[in-house]
């Protein structure tokens, strides 16, 4: 990251200072010292001068303009966001130790969970440096769930004040600790301008450095020169699994049929990509062409990089959302077409389990914290019991340990629909993003399948209405699928699969209300399967309510 | 093509707002309640004014919300639904941009 060069250092300070100046309010609020609130304010100017040195680096770089090169503005433009925001938070810290002067009873804040604030506030400081010299977007989405988090807290002192003022406790003391806890949620919206502000650093970027190393070092043993420029190298996907995707386009003259428009470059942690050659190697023996092919892998300790080829064609999402009704019909065609064969040759014969509400429950920290709302407690409706949405949990967990798929099928382990590719000309399907694929029950795809539809974030009643029948057809022909190799339960795993989804799909979900909306379809299936458990008929007769997938 | 239109008159809508405010006894809001619950039992309910007659038809997944709230005596109790109907409307193929080619003249 040349932008970086000369300003690294002071922004590690700015982070630094920062935290300090928030560990500091903390210790404040919690053992007053008039020294330490005269050390507070006078570092504040320092953050200020350095908040200012940042900002004319960053503008310079800016204006000279990197020869044009965007990625690097934009980076710059990203530290400035950042370091401003860095200091209005060092601000807050300032304003909550000088209203702390004014509480009569110093103790009395103790009674609410400032603690709280400061240790989330905390949590995010810490990453801040290693989310944005790794452009980790996963990094990044915890910082801004950080602001989430701050809100709901703030909701719940408030209202504890609000209930204090009307017992008639100290209007002064009240009113003062409502100013702090003010501050403390005002820092949460500094941190999701942080935390934005990372993502756009990283959406779209360069390489880091290593990384065009590595792929210089792949390309040369391929005994091929590197062809980069900055013309040529795209960054097409971010690090969401944890590797960072760029795409180098063919130079032309090796090109072979209509295939090889270019090859993939993937970087990241070597077992992980290891495990993906493999897989691509496994796919490649049991249908040849269906996954891309490995021009070169190389480690480097911990590391590796892989160049793939560069698959041609759409997504089968493109298809889906933007291609014309008759070329969507022939893709999903194909598409199960190809799944058929796939699952009817890998099959065998040994019971399974795809530990759906295991992994739902995994991932229940990352829900909460996106939605903390969705922590329901046990509730009673004029004399109705309505459970606990973690007693749901832990019924639809037992309820599992009796279901197991009577066979297994190679999977795709991440059968989302911008995961398959479509080649129109070819008239085939190819899988991509290959490194969770295993022997396994074939619901663990046919949930992703549908809920990747479902989830799409298209309220357009016509478009909406593709995805429908997308999942309509695909819910039909896996039901054929089950009915043609006797599995009885089918129907009862695949409502698992779909609980597991649709609550986990929330934590990726910023827009509150179809959060909700997928949650409350993954607590009614619960439901729903609990309720045919306890009328002890056989899972056989058990049907999915294929209205959970309609929105 | 007259008789279409007249047909359409006669059907009852799907699309268009109905609003009602009023004081009951709790006797007489009862039989509102009641009428709601038959509606749902029934898969139908119509709401009808002097330009309006509109039908809905809940089915599939009904999205439900209860809030009971009381403050100083003032109480409320709000219930809401909602759900999607028509889930299988054609796409209309006619949308599709075709292009040709042109006489070469």
């Amino acid at each position: 990251m040349k932008f970086l060069d000369g300003v690294e250092e002071n922004f590690r300070f700015m982070v630094l200072e920062v935290t300090k100046q928030v560990e500091n309010a903390l210790k404040v609020l919690e053992h007053p010292d008039p020294g330490l609130v005269v050390k507070i304010e006078s570092r504040d100017d320092y953050i200020d001068n350095l908040k200012s040195v940042i900002e004319n680096k960053c503008f310079s770089r800016i204006h000279t303009g990197f020869g044009g090169d965007k990625r690097a503005i934009d980076q710059a433009r990203a530290v400035n966001i950042i370091t401003a925001n860095l200091e209005r938070m060092a601000d807050h810290a300032v304003n909550i130790v000088m209203q702390q002067q004014y509480l009569r009873d110093p103790a009395f804040i103790k009674r609410y969970d400032y603690q709280a604030f400061f240790a989330e506030i905390m949590k995010a400081l810490h990453l801040v440096i290693r989310a944005l010299y790794n452009q980790d977007i996963a990094l990044a989405f915890k910082i801004c769930r950080v602001e989430v988090t701050l809100d709901t807290l703030f909701k719940t002192n408030f209202d504890a004040i609000l209930a204090d003022l009307r017992k008639g406790e100290s209007p002064e003391n009240c009113i003062t600790c409502h100013n702090i806890f003010r501050y403390l949620e005002r820092m949460g919206d500094t941190i999701l301008n942080i935390g934005e502000a990372i993502i756009f650093a990283a959406v779209g970027e360069k390489f880091k450095i290593h990384q065009y190393e590595a792929l210089k070092q792949t390309l040369t043993q391929l005994g091929q020169e590197v062809p980069i420029s900055d013309g040529e190298f795209h960054s097409i996907w971010g690090t969401r699994s944890g590797c960072r995707i760029g795409k180098v386009e063919g130079t032309g003259g090796r090109q072979r049929g209509s295939r090889a428009s270019g090859v993939l470059f993937k970087e990241g942690n070597a077992a992980k990509l290891r495990n993906e050659a493999q897989n691509i190697n496994r796919w490649k023996s049991i249908m040849p062409g269906l996954p891309p092919t490995i021009q070169a892998f190389q480690e480097d300790g911990d590391s590796a990089s892989m160049l793939m080829e560069y698959l041609g064609g759409c997504t089968y999402q493109e298809v889906v959302l933007t291609g014309a009704p008759d070329i969507a019909a022939n893709a999903t065609f194909i598409l199960l077409q190809t799944v058929h064969q796939l699952w009817s040759d890998t099959i065998r014969k040994e019971p399974v389990r795809g530990g759906y509400i295991k992994q739902l429950q995994s991932r229940l920290e990352d829900v909460y914290r996106m939605h903390p709302s969705f922590k329901t407690p046990r509730m009673g409706l004029e004399g109705l019991d309505i459970p606990a949405f973690e007693e749901l949990l832990a019924s639809a967990a037992e309820l599992e340990q009796g279901l197991e798929a009577p066979f297994s099928v190679f999977i795709h382990g991440d059968f989302n629909i911008n995961n398959i590719v479509y080649n129109h000309e070819e008239q085939r399907i190819h899988y991509i993003d290959l490194h969770r694929s295993k022997d396994q029950d074939y619901v663990q795809d046919v949930s992703v399948f549908l809920i990747s539809n479902f989830r799409l974030p298209v309220l357009d009643l016509r478009l909406r209405e593709r995805l429908d029948r997308v999942m309509r057809e695909f819910l039909h022909f896996t039901r054929a699928f089950a009915a043609e190799f006797s599995d009885d339960t089918f129907e009862a795993r695949l409502a698992l699969g779909l609980v597991r989804s649709f609550v986990t799909s929330s934590r990726f979900e910023f827009n509150q209300r179809f959060a909700k909306e997928m949650y409350h379809r993954g607590v009614f299936l619960m439901q729903n399967l609990l309720a045919h458990s306890r009328s002890s008929c056989p899972w056989r007769g058990y049907r999915l309510p294929e209205a959970v997938l309609i929105y | 093509m007259q008789c279409d239109d007249n047909d359409k008159a006669a059907s009852p809508a799907t699309e268009g707002k109905f609003t009602f405010e009023s004081a009951q006894d709790v006797e007489t809001l009862v039989g509102y309640l009641r009428a709601i619950t038959d509606g749902f039992e029934a898969g139908s309910m119509r709401f009808t004014r002097k330009d309006l007659d509109l039908v809905l038809s809940p089915k599939g997944l009904v999205g439900f919300a209860v809030e009971a709230k009381g403050k100083e005596g003032r109480m409320k109790l709000t219930l809401k639904f909602h759900w999607r109907e028509n889930v299988e409307a054609k796409e209309p193929e006619e949308d599709t941009l075709t292009i040709t080619p042109g006489d070469a003249r």
